[in-house]
Order: structure tokens, then sequence, then C-alpha cells
């Protein structure tokens, strides 16, 4: 070897130890107190053991602060920015993980070509992509970032959007314009002490608006519970990431692959009779839908998104009969209506991903009698139904419904394929359920000024209060409203054959130029 | 003609007189003593003279003993009225509820009319004008009754034609349940404030509560409002002429009176001097386009952000603006959902966007947060990024934060950003950043007694930084701007840039569909 090849191998072992060392020592000691994991061993945590395939590790930061202070190189090693390829379960992902012992994870133009670049070759190669996020946000006051400039990545990730999953595990804060990208993801995973999503800090916050923001805004809790932003909470590194492990196993590489079956001993034709005892027919009473659907899927296992938002919705993946689903269910243990604002954007959210990627959507229906009050109505609760309508309608995915027990359109029934007008492929009743067009009392000619009497409207209207029996409804298929009433016990043998029976569904929808709607927002 | 036929063509005369009748005299002065049309005048209202072609005609309650208890009670076309006709020579599909024909409540006929009438306008690709003026629903679901089911798939071709053919409401009365939902499914809906009422289904008690005001200024579902039912059919008209009949044609072009090379001195007057002042967008707005004439959607819902339709040189465009007279223009949930529908529907119908930029960007804080002000943000990034049709960026003065981004700064793919020279990017005002970044070095020198030196010498530094002539220097900058004019000449560049990307091609990568953030 000539000495050439020795200093650059020299050189190249150096970058390689700084790599491995992290950035400043003192922010790796306060990082580790705070029971964050360190960038690299967050990607350990993700993938399969020794399939970390590194890109862009000889990066370096290039730029200098407005008033001169430089950094040593070996305090930017990848410029904060770790990018590469993993297996997850043996299926290729592709990773970008800050670090924030170099300039706390911040934004230089070095870190930001390397997320934006692991993205466009996610889409390119079509595997999934994963952040493991945790940065200060725009490195400010630099010179080579003159402002924040973080949108590049914003491109490639709508770009991308539905080609490959887009799945982000944020684990410390993520502030002002990067505070966008975990949004625009498919999915976001947040740890639950450490992880803050914020558009600004408190500081920014009571600089801009001298207002003075509790320390839980902005964490994983707050953005499930209230914003509906995160779809699920960690209690720490290890656990977030696991997330993302699961959550793989039930996504396909890209929208043009298969997902893989999954393994099971539980049989397809196992009966239920645990349904009758979990549901009552006495719609007055309560339950669990969790327990229902345990009882109907694999092994009693699912992966449920944003459990604490809108929870009168359960939106989860679980699989049947090795195939993945996503099951949409009421859930009447938590009050309110399925057409609230904010249950229809939990539903909004989760229905487009399960169209995206191909995979079947179970409904489990079983809406109250009652609608949203004044308040919801005057927060534009119909724009938020009828984007539900909309997307409902224009996904071709297999669409199964299975009535539990109540069923109104206008509270919810014709957005869970509770009769067959809308387009879902089948649709099962149990034997006790009940029928209805609307639960809406209202009678229009109660307000004055309109120009109809009270007792006209009411008996114009009247027969659309009538309520039917599951027998009524199925005994007249003209009206469409079930294919079949089925025993409950046999809930998870119908579901599983179902699947099978619309493997093949092809549905020609009318063609649209930019392959998208104009729907409400 | 023998005579045989007399007796077929003289029963057809009777249906069609008593078509003309709807209701009966007495309904249809009811109807205008409380200043509403008739539904067959209001579609003369909309037809070019004569063109009214009418399907479904002969349709009646065919189930009448159930509804009244009468023998024969008046259900003209069972209260639906619908066909085709031409609206400034364009063929138009228009469908209606009749409130003199049983309160306008939907049928089991009547929804199935409406069902096929919607799904057929989708075939032929003809834009579809939707008129409610309904006491609700008749239909049951007792005996294999076929209303409901029809009225659901009237949802679905509504649903399923979005984006494939031009859809406006108006809502001239009552309209609730499911019908309510027909009208929010459609792209634009019109609503006249003296009688329109748009409503789910919870208690209501007065015609306020559910009416235009309240959806302009609160619930964000109605687009425009007017005071009478010719207003509202005209407004349909003007927001006709702005599109294409369906989603494979781009939009009629009329003959331009205004000059192409107009340069308007008055749009360096608009400014205030001190950029911490205001002024209102729409000045500028009316300064630029063909006539001054821009139709506003929305105007009084999220002010801080002006959304609509005008000409340039006749082409079609829609403008999205900030409007730095109200909150200084921010962006937030509200302007977000605004901004958001008004994109996918210029996409789907092949309207260039033009963006007009002025913001201090998007709020902070615990309340915005609540409301999911980031998901909200996000958005507007992914609609903006998947548009194909020409997007052009106008920075005019402060391009801040998200706002540069989601109103099309260059990350975002816009296909030309031209700037004022006044326009300057920042993540937020420079003394922000300059007491967020360099809180020590200020805190060092208020020791020291330099304080104003060093804050001014830094606040220079980064107002340099941050104006568009410096950003512009550097073509890979994040924040820069392709084409600097000085702002009298807005009008012709932007007419020129028009032109230049009347042929735009941009492939999205393949996918089934995108995930956008709810």
């Amino acid at each position: 070897m000539n000495e050439k090849m020795q200093i650059a191998l020299d050189k190249l072992a150096e970058l390689q130890k700084q790599n491995l060392a992290g950035g400043n020592q003192k922010m790796i000691e306060r990082h580790l107190a705070k029971g964050k994991m360190l960038a690299r061993d967050r990607i350990d945590a993700l993938i399969d053991p020794d399939t970390f395939i590194e890109i862009g590790s000889s990066a370096r930061a290039t730029s200098e602060r407005i008033d001169g202070k430089r950094l040593p190189e070996d305090e930017s090693p990848c410029d904060g920015a770790i990018t590469g390829y993993g297996r997850v379960n043996g299926r290729a992902v592709a990773i970008y993980a800050s670090d924030f012992s170099v300039l706390a994870g911040s934004l230089g133009q070095q870190h930001i070509i390397k997320m934006v670049k692991i993205i466009e070759y996610a889409g390119k190669y079509r595997m999934p992509v994963v952040w493991l996020l945790d940065s200060a946000g725009g490195r400010l006051g630099w010179e080579d970032v003159a402002i924040a400039g973080v949108e590049w990545f914003f491109w490639p990730e709508g770009l991308f959007s539905g080609v490959i999953p887009q799945i982000t595990v944020l684990m410390g804060p993520c502030i002002a314009g990067q505070a966008y990208a975990p949004c625009m993801t498919d999915f976001l995973f947040m740890t639950r002490d450490t992880a803050h999503l914020w558009l600004g800090g408190p500081r920014m916050t009571q600089a801009a608006t001298s207002e003075k923001m509790d320390d839980d805004v902005g964490s994983g809790d707050y953005h499930e519970r209230n914003s509906g932003t995160c779809d699920k909470v960690g209690e720490n590194d290890a656990e977030t990431i696991r997330f993302t492990r699961e959550l793989i196993d039930y996504l396909p590489s890209s929208f043009a692959d298969t997902i893989p079956q999954r393994e099971t001993s539980d049989p397809a034709n196992r009966k239920t009779p645990e349904l009758l005892d979990i549901v009552s027919a006495d719609t007055s009473q309560a339950y669990e839908v969790r327990d229902v659907i345990k009882s109907i899927v694999d092994d009693g296992k699912m992966f449920e998104i944003r459990a604490e938002y809108a929870k009168q919705l359960c939106t989860t993946f679980a699989h049947i009969n090795g195939e993945v689903v996503g099951i949409v269910a009421c859930n009447p243990q938590y009050p309110g209506s399925i057409v609230s604002r904010d249950a229809c954007d939990k539903y909004y959210r989760f229905l487009q991903v399960l169209d995206a990627y191909n995979i079947p959507l179970i409904t489990l229906v079983d809406t109250p009698d009652e609608l949203p009050g004044e308040e919801e109505e005057q927060l534009g609760l119909l724009r938020h139904g009828a984007k539900m309508i909309h997307l409902y309608a224009n996904c071709t995915i297999p669409k199964i419904a299975v009535i539990l027990r109540q069923a109104y359109g206008d509270a919810g029934g014709i957005i869970l394929g509770a009769n067959k007008g809308m387009g879902v492929d089948m649709n099962f009743s149990w034997p006790n359920a009940e029928f209805g067009t609307s639960a809406s009392m209202l009678n229009v000619g109660t307000i004055e000024g309109i120009g109809v009497s009270e007792d006209e409207v009411k008996r114009l209207t009247e027969k659309s209060h009538e309520r039917i029996d599951a027998f009524e409804a199925a005994q007249a298929p003209t009206s469409q409203l079930v294919d079949e009433i089925i025993h409950p016990e046999q809930t998870r043998y119908r579901l599983s054959e179902a699947l099978l029976l619309l493997r093949n569904k092809a549905e020609q929808l009318p063609e649209k130029a930019k392959k998208h709607g104009a729907p409400p927002a | 003609m023998g005579n045989w036929m007399n007796s077929f063509v003289h029963r057809l005369e009777q249906v069609e007189a008593e078509n003309q009748l709807g209701g009966g005299a007495e309904k249809i002065a009811q109807q205008h003593s409380l200043e509403k049309l008739t539904i067959r005048e209001r579609i003369n209202c909309l037809s070019d003279a004569g063109t009214f072609c009418e399907w479904g005609a002969l349709v009646r309650d065919v189930q009448p003993t159930r509804i009244s208890g009468e023998e024969t009670p008046n259900s003209a076309c069972d209260g639906v009225v619908m066909g085709v006709c031409r609206v400034n020579g364009r063929e138009v599909a228009v469908y209606g509820t009749d409130f003199t024909v049983l309160a306008g409540t939907i049928g089991n006929q009547g929804a199935w009319k409406i069902a096929d009438f919607v799904a057929w306008a989708g075939k032929m690709q003809l834009p579809l004008v939707a008129m409610f003026d309904s006491a609700g629903e008749r239909y049951t679901i007792k005996r294999g009754d076929v209303g409901y089911d029809g009225f659901s798939q009237a949802l679905r071709n509504h649903s399923i034609n979005s984006g494939v053919i031009p859809q406006i409401a108006l809502v001239l009365g009552p309209c609730t349940g499911l019908l309510a939902y027909a009208a929010s499914l459609c792209n634009f809906l019109i609503m006249n404030e003296k009688n329109g009422l748009l409503w789910l289904g919870s208690e209501l008690d007065s015609l306020e509560t559910a009416g235009a005001e309240m959806h302009m200024e609160e619930s964000g579902q109605c687009d425009i409002v007017v005071d009478s039912d010719e207003k509202a059919i005209d407004a349909a008209k003007t927001l006709l002429a702005y599109m294409p009949q369906n989603c494979w044609e781009k939009p009629p072009v009329p003959v331009c009176e205004d000059p192409v090379n107009r340069t308007e001195e008055s749009l360096l007057d608009v400014m205030p001097e001190d950029p911490r002042y205001t002024y209102d967008i729409h000045e500028i707005i009316d300064l630029i386009v063909d006539d001054g004439e821009f139709l506003e959607i929305k105007e009084d819902y999220a002010i801080h952000l002006v959304v609509g339709f005008a000409r340039l040189n006749g082409q079609p465009v829609g403008i999205v603006a900030n409007n730095p007279d109200e909150l200084s223009g921010v962006l937030e949930p509200d302007s977000s959902d605004k901004y958001d529908r008004f994109m996918s529907f210029l996409d789907a119908f092949n309207i260039p966007l033009i963006t007009m930029v002025d913001t201090s960007g998007f709020v902070p804080g615990d309340k915005w947060e609540q409301k999911g002000i980031l998901r909200h943000g996000s958005k507007l990034l992914h609609t903006y990024t998947r548009l194909t049709i020409p997007k052009i960026t106008l920075q005019l003065r402060r391009s801040y934060g998200g706002g540069n981004i989601v109103m099309g700064g260059r990350g975002m793919g816009p296909d030309i950003i031209i700037a004022w020279p006044s326009a300057e990017y920042a993540p937020t005002g420079a003394e922000t950043v300059l007491q967020a970044v360099f809180n020590k070095e200020l805190a060092k020198a208020k020791e020291e007694g330099n304080y104003d030196e060093v804050h001014d010498s830094l606040l220079t530094k980064l107002q340099d930084q941050f104006s568009v002539m410096t950003c512009a220097k550097f073509w890979t900058n994040l924040y820069t701007s392709h084409v600097i004019i000085n702002p009298k000449e807005s009008r012709p560049t932007l007419i020129r840039a028009l032109e230049q990307f009347a042929n735009k091609k941009f492939e999205l990568p393949e996918n089934k569909r995108a995930i956008k953030p709810a």
C-alpha cells in the first residue's frame, strides 16, 4: 500500500471514529440523562441486527455563524443527520436519524440535503422511509441556511405521499418550519416525556405573543388527545421505535406491493360466541368495542391508531386469517357522535391509508341514536361529514360492514357501510340490529318563516323516522340495507370468507383527469 | 296523425300543465310571499331562453295514500325538477326540489331521479347545478322502499364525480339531513340569506342559527351569500364562466378589453411606508386583474386569507392572497381549510393558481396547537406540492416562516416566483430572530453598555440577509425569487408568465391515492 492510500484510509478511519463518538460530549451526557437513546442506538433498535448500510457518513457542517464562529470538524459528524438503509423483519427501509449531540440536531444545509435525498431514494426504490427525529430545527443565525431553510423536504414528502409508507418517530423537540414535516408523514409516533412538537416553542411563543405555555403543550399525549396529530405515544424511545417495527408489518413496502401474510394458528372459522356476552342487545347498555375486535381478529392482536382521540370511533389494524385489515368501529363505551368533526378527521386519515395501500376496510357499526349539537354544526360538521362521504365513495378497496346494533343513516350509517347505496361490498347484520334513515327528529315546520306548518312537515316526513329491525330490512332487498343476517358467533368466519371473496375486487370509478376530487376540506 | 293519438297527446298536455303549476297556485303564491322563486322560475332564470329539456316530468309519488291518506295528492314530478339547459351557450345539468310540491320533501322516486341524474351528468361530462329548497325526507325504509338507497346513491354519485364535473349548490330554502350533505359535497355553495337554511339535523330554533351568515362567517360551509334567488342564480352563472365543462377541458378565455401591457403606477402607493402598518390586499388584486373584476369566495370566512377568481388577459385564474389588513395576514386552521379546498378545485379543473404573499406566517400558542394548526399547515403543503396546474407566486412584502412555504416558496415547486423588491424572507420578523438567536450577545452588550450598537449592527445584518435583493443572488437559495420586478409591471409580468405556462406538463409519481393530512 502506498502512502497516499494509507493517509486516505487513516482519514476515513478518523471520520468513522468521530461518527461513532457523536458530537459534543456534554450534549451526549445531557441527552442520556434525559433517558433518551443516542441516534445510532435508535437505528439499531429499529432494524434487524447488523443490517445498517449508511450513506453520507463523511458529511460535516460546511458553514459558519454570522458572527464568524465556526465549528471544528469533529463536532459535526454527519452534520447531525445519519442516513441509510436497513431491514425490518427482513424488509428494506430507508432511515434518517437526527443526532442531537451535533448542534442540537439542527438543520444545516448538508443535514437538509441528506434528509431530502433519503426520501427521494425511498420513493424511487419503493421502500418505507422512517425518520428518527430529534432536532432543534433550523440552524438559525448560520450563513449557509440563510433562513430556517426547511422547505426542501416538504416537496418529496408530498410527492411520494401514497407511494411509500412514511413514518416519523419523534423523540425530542420539533419546532417551527420543521414541525410540519412529521404531520405530512402517514404516521407519527412520539415518546412521552421527551418529545415535543410545536409551531412555536415556549420561548418563541412568548416572544411572539407574550403567552406562557404549559409544559404539556406539544407533548405526545397532547397531540394524540387534543390536536389529533400524533398516532401513538411510547413510554420511552425503545417503545416508540418498537411501534414502528410493528406497524411496518401491517404495511406494504409501496402501494404496488402486497403485504406479507402473517402466520397464525387461529382458525379462520373459529366461532365467536363470547360476542353474545360482550355486546348487550339492550342499546342502553354500553360495551367496549375493542373486546369485540379482539374476539374477531387473529390471536386477539390489534394495532390501534390514535386510541385517545375521538374515542367514540376506534381505528385499528389487525389480521384476519393472516391478512391485514383496517377496522373502523363505533365504540359505545365513549360518548359522542361518529359524525362529529374530530371523529370524521380521524376516520379520514385512517381510511386514506387503507385505500392507498390496498388494505381492506371492515366497519363495525353501532351508531348512537343521536346527532351532535348546534356547536358542532357551527364548527363545520357538514363539510367534515361530506369529506368522509366523498372519501368512502371514492375508495376502491374491499369494504365490508357488520351492523352490531344500531344503524342510522344521518348518524353515521352512510359512511360506515350500514346500507348498500354508498358502495359497501358486503354487509352483514346481527339479528338484533335496528335500522333507520334518520336519528334526527328535526321538524323545519317549527321554525318561523319557513313557509310550511309543523303539522304538514310532520305528516310528510314522519315515515322517514320509522325504524325497522334486521328481519324487516333483510326481507326486502329492494331497500338495499343489508346482504345477510348472521349469527354473532359466525362473525369471524363470515369476515374471513368475505375477505377471500373480495381479494380480486376491481372497481372502476369515473376517471378524473387529476386523479383527485375537489372535496370539502 | 290519426285521431287515436289525440287522447294520448291530451293526457300528456294535462300532465305538462299540471307540472307548470307545481303544487298549485296557492303554494306558488306562498312561495312568492317568502320572496322565493318556484323551481321552474329558478330554472328559467338560469337557462338561455327555451333551452331547458326536462327529464322525468311524468314522475309522481306512486304511493300517495301512504303519504297523505288522500286519493290524489299533488305530487308533480315527485317534487324534483331536472334536466339540461344552456347557460350562456354551454350545456349545464340542473336539478332542484320543488317546495310547492309536498314541501319539497324527497320521496322514493325523487331520490332516484337525483341519483341517476347526477351519474348521468357525470357520464355526459356536464357541469351540475343543484337547487335545494326542501322540508326533508319523505321516503322510509319500510316494506322495501327504495328512497334511502336512492339518496345514498345520489351522495355516492356526487362524490365519485367530484373532480370530474364542476358542481354548484344553491341553498334557497331549508336543506337538512342527507340533502345537506349533497349540498356540502358540491364544489361551491351559494346561499340566499333570506331563506337558506343548512343543517344536518340537531335541534334548531331559528332560521338564523342555520342561515347564510352563520355558514359564511363561522362554519365555512358557504361560499357566496346573496339576498335573492335571482342573485344566487347570477352568481352560479358567473362561477360557471370561470370553469371548464369538465376536468378534461380548459376554462373558456373570453376576449379581454383591458390592455395586456397596462402598467399601474398606483401599485407603488398601496403599501404604507412603515412596514409595521397594513393595507388591504384587495387594492392590489383589483389593480392587476382584468377590469378590476374579482369574484371572491368565502369572503367573510377567515378574512386574513383572500381567495377568488379573476382573469388575466381573459385567462381565468384562482388567486390566493394574504390580507395584511386582517390579523397581519396570518395563517391558521380556518384559512388553511379555505385555501386547501380552493386549491383542490383549481387543480381538478385546470385553472392556474396565483398566490400573493404578505404574511407573518402561522400563529403559535396553545389555542392554535389544540386546533391542530400543524396538521392544517401540512395539509396545505401536501396539496400545494401535488398541484399540476401552473402555479405562480407573487412575493409582495413579508414572506415569513411557514407562511412563505405554503404560499409557494421555492422548495414547493412553484413554476415561477416573481418578487417585488420589497419582498423579505425570514423565519419570522428580524427583531424576533435577533432576540432568539443572539440573546447572550445582547445581554453581554447590555452589561458592557454598547447594546444599541451591537443590536443595530446585528439587526442590519439580518435585515440585509432576509431581503430578496440578497436572497435572489443565490439561485440555489431556499428562499430565492426568479424574477424581481417593479411593482407597476405586475399585470404584464403575470400575463406573460401565464402565456409561457399554458402547456405545462407535470406528472406525479404513480400511486393509488395520496394520503392527505386531515
